[in-house]
């Protein structure tokens, strides 16, 4: 509609999640107004990230190293490791300030009617770290979604006998209004209810 | 600017889409297959909740509008079919039953029966019995596939030999011929017991109520399963991704 190459950065910036054409239009239209030297920052930081950011030996973490900052801390739990679906997910559980284990990142949730076995996950390197470095629980967080929980029920029989298994409790967003949830999580909530 | 309708669906199938939202395949009553998108539903504080994970009945209200992709403007919880999706046993047999009903059921067209079958399918699911024998041998699950094979019009045909049509001793199955066949036909066909016709036989006739006692031994229910997988090789050009080869 532009220029080939202005055609070729709106049609990039698409791909992104969230990025309508609209806005990729307006992205690109604001990249062409700024000048050389933060267009090529812009460039060159994602060339950077691509070049040196890689999986965490241990964990599969992201990292710029073999091992991830969070496995050489010394001063968190080693016998504890929790299990989340993708780095994303492991940042949320970072920001609880709750939680001082370590982690494991699969890299996405069983789904076999997407192809998705245990095979293409990181399943049997967490079946290994259990095994061999002591680990004493470990914390089943991926997404409490149909994946999510078929994942969970399938690492706590492979690590059956090998450590502890918990899950992560499901119930009420806190903040809410229990008149708006949805009668399958305020049922879960319920069968979930606690003595006070 | 497109309507909103009402109608009965069951969620087939559900993916991710952008950063919040997900992509539904459903089958309705009222209109077959259709695809929805549900906006907003991965926030922990949508108003969807957890009404519409796969194998969810519900009442939708869906817009549709010009795209090829209605969009979920509300939804009402028929039975959520939690004991059938927390159960891995019973899981793995609904899985394969919807995606039986994906590749199956793929034109946007009602299907009333279809859709009885498969709603009464999730009811008895949840109740299932768990077996040794992995899921894809499950009597329920097969008999649900041989039904909706039937709905379908890929009938096996069982109690004569399709290629000839002599009632003497049938041998095994031919995708090609569409049913048993006699043992002097059968070059090629997979191999039948007479145990698999009978056990086929009675999961065909019986309501998917009686499946689970119609007493199909393992044996039997391998041979339904290969004679339920050729049929959607043949017919279909497909094999389902949820049962292992
Ligand atoms: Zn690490
Ligand atoms: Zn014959």
């Amino acid at each position: 509609m532009f220029s080939p190459s202005v055609d070729n950065l709106v049609a990039q910036l698409t791909r992104l999640p969230g990025v309508g054409t609209r806005t990729a239009q307006r992205l690109a239209f604001h990249l062409l107004r700024a000048t050389k030297d933060e267009a090529n920052a812009l460039s060159a930081a994602i060339a950077e990230v691509k070049e040196r950011v890689r999986f965490c030996r241990e964990c599969g973490n992201l990292t710029e190293e073999e091992v991830c900052s969070i496995c050489l801390d010394a001063r968190r739990d080693h016998a504890l490791v929790c299990v989340v679906e993708q780095p994303a997910d492991l940042i949320s559980i970072e920001r609880t300030a709750e939680y001082r284990g370590l982690y494991h990142v699969l890299g996405g949730a069983l789904s076999p009617l997407d192809g998705v076995e245990p095979e293409h996950l990181r399943i049997d390197e967490l079946v290994r770290r259990v095994s061999a470095n002591g680990i004493e629980e470990v914390v089943l967080a991926t997404n409490p979604n149909m994946t999510g929980e078929a994942t969970a029920a399938y690492l706590a029989d492979r690590l059956r006998g090998k450590a502890r298994v918990t899950r992560l409790a499901s119930g009420l967003p806190v903040g809410g209004d229990l008149e708006y949830a949805d009668e399958v999580t305020l049922g879960r909530a319920l069968s979930g209810r606690r003595e006070m | 600017m497109g309507r909103t309708y009402r109608t009965e669906a069951v969620v087939l199938r559900s993916f991710r889409l952008g950063e919040a939202d997900r992509v539904l395949h459903l089958y309705t009553l009222d209109r077959g297959r259709v695809g929805a998108v549900a906006k907003g539903i991965r926030r922990t504080k949508s108003r969807f909740g957890a009404r519409l994970e796969p194998l969810s009945h519900v009442e939708l209200f869906l817009h549709q509008g010009s795209g090829e992709l209605g969009t979920i403007t509300g939804v009402d919880l028929i039975d959520s079919h939690h004991a059938a999706r927390e159960d891995p046993y019973r899981l793995g047999v609904g899985l394969i039953g919807l995606e039986a009903m994906l590749r199956l059921f793929t034109e946007q067209e009602a299907n009333a029966r279809a859709f009885g079958a498969l709603t009464r399918f999730l009811e008895l699911l949840d109740g299932a019995e768990p077996h040794e024998t992995p899921p894809q041998l499950d009597p329920l699950g097969l008999s649900f596939q041989l039904k909706l094979l039937w709905l379908s019009g890929y009938l096996p045909h069982l109690t004569s030999c399709a290629d000839c049509g002599s009632t003497a001793e049938l041998a095994g199955y031919s995708p090609t011929a569409g049913g048993a066949v006699c043992s002097g036909c059968s070059a090629g066909a997979i191999a039948l017991s007479q145990q698999g016709l009978t056990g086929m036989d009675s999961l065909l006739r019986r309501p998917l109520a009686e499946a689970a006692s119609a007493g199909l031994a393992e044996r039997a229910a391998r041979e339904a399963l290969r004679v339920v997988t050729s049929s959607y090789e043949h017919h279909g050009g497909f094999r389902l991704r949820t049962v292992p080869a």
